[in-house]
């Protein structure tokens, strides 16, 4: 452990970092600045008949708006198990240092997600040809998920070396079984590290523009309908949209950041 | 019932049976559309009849667009992948420094900007560079094309390194690196000779992490990328928007997935070779 060194490290390190972030927060700057302008335009100029009109005028944006949360959800949940159980794998893998079973499993993961979502669009056309139809939301769900569960394992392995192998021996002398062990035992140490999965499945799939652009069929979802509706430039709604979408990730942001707090303490 | 001691896990039961479970749905949620691009693309007839055969893999690997778009997309990739380790480190070192409310605070940003919409993120970057013009910077000064994109994918990827480096440094001997700073050792000293050399498998993996998502971009290049620098990714995408480029694209499809799968493979299997000795 490197922290709490007492004397600073040099100017140049906290002359760079400041830099980095700025160059981070670069674009979104940009894009965000035009998303308040419009906001408050919108708040200051439209009323409520002129809002609903606008809206009506761009048919994608309402049924994005409400399945684009519910997809996240299901993504999270889905993940999150998925996950959990992959982590009861990894955690041996780890200790018996398989990495190429641990670097094959995390694939999907891994992988540039405009290749996955060729991979599965191609797929789906090929099926397509023999009259089936894979396209579509649950496709979307089960691929986000596909991908989110490596991450999620990943991030419940260091929950697993908090749990003590000699509670588990104990509790066998006692006469526990193994699920009971798992639920009163590892779970309690485990939940901090699945909330913190749970949420970065979340928000992974609410962002995710590559399979659920590619993979939705006739459904669009939210990512591309704001970068079709910016790209083409057709109504100020989409931009004062991404300037509502950056404040929902500084919430999540505080979400984050209180969670990794949890973590820490547990 | 029998435990693994090293890993308070057991080794039968119905928690294991979960585990596999798991594990047999990721196989088959990945390798089945693997299996089906395959078979297309070595389809030498559109009807189930036709015999397989190499003739898509050929012509994709005698094409000269083809080969220097995917040539582009690994050299974009490995440029990518060298300056978002290098950049990242700074970053990496103070998060690692520092554990409590700013470095947690750091962490948390850093995570938020790695998932964030690759859409947005792109918009972002051309709003950015339009509203550059608009205060008046000179166009020799604003950059284009393969910068452009070079600057995006660096911006798009560099958080990964800092969480991979993060982690590594973290676990880095604290009295060395006191040690070095009392013997006046300046910051990229400290890098250069003790930092890098015993985080080099972080450094390793997360430039190979990094190598893989970048070489399969597709927004950097469509959006602010050039003609003259077309990558695999476009090229792919035409193929596919073609009605007779289906197994062009499976193939080409297939020769990115290998590209971004084999730095990793290898390095895990060096890992494990290197860990059994």
């Amino acid at each position: 452990m490197i922290r709490r060194i007492i004397p600073m490290p040099g100017v140049l390190l906290y002359i760079a970092t400041p830099l980095l972030i700025l160059f981070l927060l670069l674009p979104l700057g940009a894009i965000l600045g035009l998303g308040l302008y419009y906001v408050l335009g919108i708040a200051v100029v439209a009323d409520l008949n002129q809002m609903m009109a606008a809206l009506g005028k761009e048919a994608g944006i309402a049924p994005a708006l409400g399945k684009t949360p519910l997809i996240a959800i299901a993504v999270m949940i889905l993940g999150t198990i998925w996950g959990l159980a992959l982590s009861l794998l990894w955690r041996r893998w780890i200790a018996h240092r398989r990495y190429l079973a641990l670097a094959a499993s995390s694939l999907p993961f891994l992988l540039p997600r405009f290749g996955l979502s060729a991979l599965f669009l191609l797929a789906s056309l090929k099926l397509a040809q023999w009259g089936g139809n894979a396209l579509g939301l649950g496709l979307v769900a089960l691929c986000q998920a596909a991908v989110a569960a490596p991450l999620v394992a990943a991030i419940l392995c260091f929950g697993w070396w908090r749990v003590d192998p000699a509670w588990r021996e104990t509790a066998l002398e006692a006469g526990a079984d193994e699920v009971t062990i798992f639920r009163y035992l590892t779970l309690p140490v485990l939940k901090p590290f699945a909330m913190f999965g749970a949420l970065i499945a979340f928000v992974l799939s609410l962002s995710d523009f590559y399979l659920g652009n590619g993979l939705s069929g006739d459904t669009v979802l939210l990512p591309s309908s704001v970068f079709s509706g910016i790209a083409q430039d057709v109504s100020p709604l989409y931009h004062a949209l991404v300037a509502l979408m950056i404040l929902v990730d500084f919430a999540i942001f505080i979400a984050v950041t209180r969670s990794l707090k949890r973590l820490n303490a547990a | 019932m029998s435990t693994d001691s090293r890993t308070a896990l057991p080794s039968r039961g119905p928690l294991v049976g979960l585990a596999w479970g798991a594990l047999a749905l990721q196989v088959a949620v990945f390798l089945a559309p693997v299996a089906l691009v395959l078979w297309l693309s070595l389809l030498a007839a559109t009807d189930l009849a036709g015999q397989p055969s190499l003739v898509y893999w050929t012509s994709v690997l005698a094409s000269p667009q083809a080969l220097t778009a995917l040539f582009s997309s690994v050299f974009l990739a490995v440029l990518t992948a060298l300056c978002a380790t290098i950049i990242a480190s700074p970053l990496a070192f103070v998060i690692a420094l520092r554990g409590r409310f700013l470095g947690r605070a750091a962490l948390a940003f850093v995570i938020i900007m790695w998932l964030f919409d690759p859409g947005i993120r792109i918009l972002g970057w051309m709003r950015f560079f339009k509203d550059l013009e608009i205060v008046g910077f000179p166009p020799s000064m604003i950059p284009s094309g393969f910068v452009a994109e070079l600057i995006a994918r660096i911006h798009a990827w560099v958080p990964l390194p800092v969480l991979v480096l993060t982690f590594a440094f973290r676990r880095t001997d604290r009295g060395l690196l006191q040690t070095a700073w009392e013997s006046g050792a300046t910051s990229i000293t400290l890098f250069r000779c003790i930092l890098w050399p015993l985080c080099w498998r972080a450094v390793a993996l997360s430039t190979a992490l990094v190598f893989s998502g970048a070489v399969g971009s597709f927004l950097e290049p469509r959006l602010l990328g050039t003609e003259r620098f077309d990558q695999a990714s476009e090229w792919l995408q035409r193929a596919l928007e073609s009605e007779t480029g289906w197994p062009y694209a499976a193939a080409m499809l297939l020769m990115i997935l290998t590209l971004a799968a084999l730095p990793l493979l290898l390095l895990s299997i060096s890992a494990q070779r290197q860990a059994k000795l």
